[in-house]
């Protein structure tokens, strides 16, 4: 029993180095066979079946070769196709850009040909007027009053103290206030709405002289006409001949009614005026040199006016 | 057997699409790149000899398919390469990148050159494809050898190491 297992042993280790042996000799073939095969292919003169092989081996490798072609196509594709779509972005944040500058453009164009047409306007105007002054810009609104603005001109553009100053509101040319302060580049006009203003005046159809004033509430009012004066709504009211600082013949406004009262008791009455310029809207005015020579303080001395 | 036959063919499909990309990449640059050769030294170094030699000889056989002269010089080359391979891979470590990008290098290198001496000895010519395709394509093909056996490996391999894991390989 023990020899037959002894036998079995060393036939399972023949058995197992025969297997080996087979197995280590075909893989040091194997190089050998391959390297002959390859010989064999490239020595032979077998161009025929060499270019059945190559007919064969199409069959494996050109279904490969298209596929590689349409990825390396769909990659390219898609480098352009992102190439493209940045390139889009980049020129459709150029073109939001361009347009927003276009916008302010156009918007600067339409300040721009508004101010021309008004300016050639004024031009138009003024060549048939007899006032000589210096033109200037509203540059800025006292937020705290509104009935005073301050012009672009100053003492170094000609403008004086006490100065007249008249604007154009839709073609029409009327009293718009008077210089109350200058400094060399700018000077502050007290527009005629303010209650500290006031011009003599005269009404055009009832040749009655009253007193413009500023009513403090943005209008203004034809003060000391009589209670027995025979006005009319609509009448037009210019600055009178008897002004001490305004040129005669200035339109102020017209009366907006007839039928206003005074104060109980009055012998006059006070009717409110429209006014011919809306000093709000206004956006350049003539300033004029005043009646009677610059005023004692000058610029560098401004000083307030009271009532005339 | 089948999985490790699907898996050797899937290294093989991706090595020819890969070829083929740096072939549309760098043949405008005259530039040699050899992706079959890196997936062949990938296949000798993971996986058993019988399926490398194979491995090796296709490969080759793809490259001879395209070239003009000496049908069957790419195979010979490739099929001597893996064999020279098996001969050095126990003194080197193929694992680490460094001895990867110089070992694939320097196989790059004689592999043009031997490829060249064939020619000469076959055709009369010396089949050679300038300096710059020389250098350039050796150096690219070797750093590209680490990137695609860390590919290979984690895609298609369960563990790499040569011919003692093959079992645990579907290459």
């Amino acid at each position: 029993m023990l020899y037959a297992a002894w036998n079995n042993m060393q036939r399972d280790k023949t058995s197992k180095k025969k297997s080996e042996n087979y197995d280590g000799a075909y893989l040091r073939w194997l190089p050998v066979f391959y390297g002959l095969l390859a010989l064999l292919v490239m020595v032979l003169p077998l161009q025929k079946p060499v270019n059945s092989a190559r007919v064969a081996l199409s069959y494996v490798f050109i279904p490969q070769l298209r596929a590689a072609n349409a990825v390396a196509g769909y990659l390219g594709g898609t480098g352009d196709a992102v190439r493209n779509l940045i390139n889009a972005a980049a020129e459709n944040s150029e073109l939001k850009d361009e347009i927003a500058r276009l916008r302010i453009d156009n918007a600067q164009t339409e300040v721009l040909r508004n101010e021309n047409e008004r300016l050639s306007n004024i031009l138009n105007i003024f060549k048939q007027t007899k006032w000589a002054g210096v033109w200037a810009k509203i540059a800025y609104r006292e937020p705290s009053r509104r009935s005073m603005v301050i012009a672009d001109k100053g003492s170094s553009d000609g403008v004086e103290l006490r100065a007249p100053v008249i604007g154009v509101d839709d073609g029409v040319v009327g009293l718009l206030g008077k210089v109350i302060e200058v400094t060399p580049n700018t000077s502050k006009i007290l527009l005629s709405t303010d209650e500290d203003f006031s011009v003599t005046a005269f009404l055009s159809q009832s040749r009655i002289e009253c007193l413009a004033a500023g009513s403090g509430r943005g209008g203004m009012a034809a003060k000391y006409i009589p209670l027995e004066a025979r006005i009319t709504e609509g009448e037009k009211v210019y600055t009178s001949v008897s002004s001490a600082l305004f040129p005669d013949g200035v339109l102020i406004g017209a009366l907006a009614s007839a039928a206003a009262r005074g104060e109980e008791g009055s012998v006059f009455i006070a009717p409110p005026l429209k006014l011919a310029v809306d000093p709000l809207s206004v956006k350049e005015v003539l300033i004029l040199a005043p009646m009677f020579g610059p005023a004692q303080g000058g610029a560098a001395a401004p000083r307030r006016e009271s009532k005339k | 057997m089948i999985l490790k036959f699907f898996g050797t063919f899937a290294v093989f499909v991706l090595a020819t699409l890969l070829h083929w990309v740096f072939v549309e990449i760098f043949s405008p640059l005259d530039i040699n790149v050899g992706v079959m050769l890196v997936f062949a030294l990938i296949t000798a170094a993971c996986a058993g000899r019988a399926r490398a030699y194979t491995f090796a000889f296709f490969c080759g056989l793809f490259l001879d398919f395209f070239a003009d002269a000496m049908f069957g010089g790419y195979a010979l080359v490739f099929t001597l390469l893996v064999f020279a391979f098996h001969k050095i891979e126990n003194k080197i470590d193929f694992n680490g990148v460094g001895p990867q990008v110089v070992l694939t290098c320097v196989i790059n290198m004689a592999a043009t050159l031997v490829y060249g001496v064939f020619g000469k000895i076959f055709t009369g010519v010396f089949l050679w494809q300038g300096l710059k395709s020389f250098v350039l394509g050796s150096i690219i093909t070797g750093l590209l050898m680490p990137v695609m056996y860390l590919f290979t490996v984690k895609y298609f391999m369960r563990s790499a190491g040569g011919r003692g894991n093959e079992n645990r390989s579907i290459l």
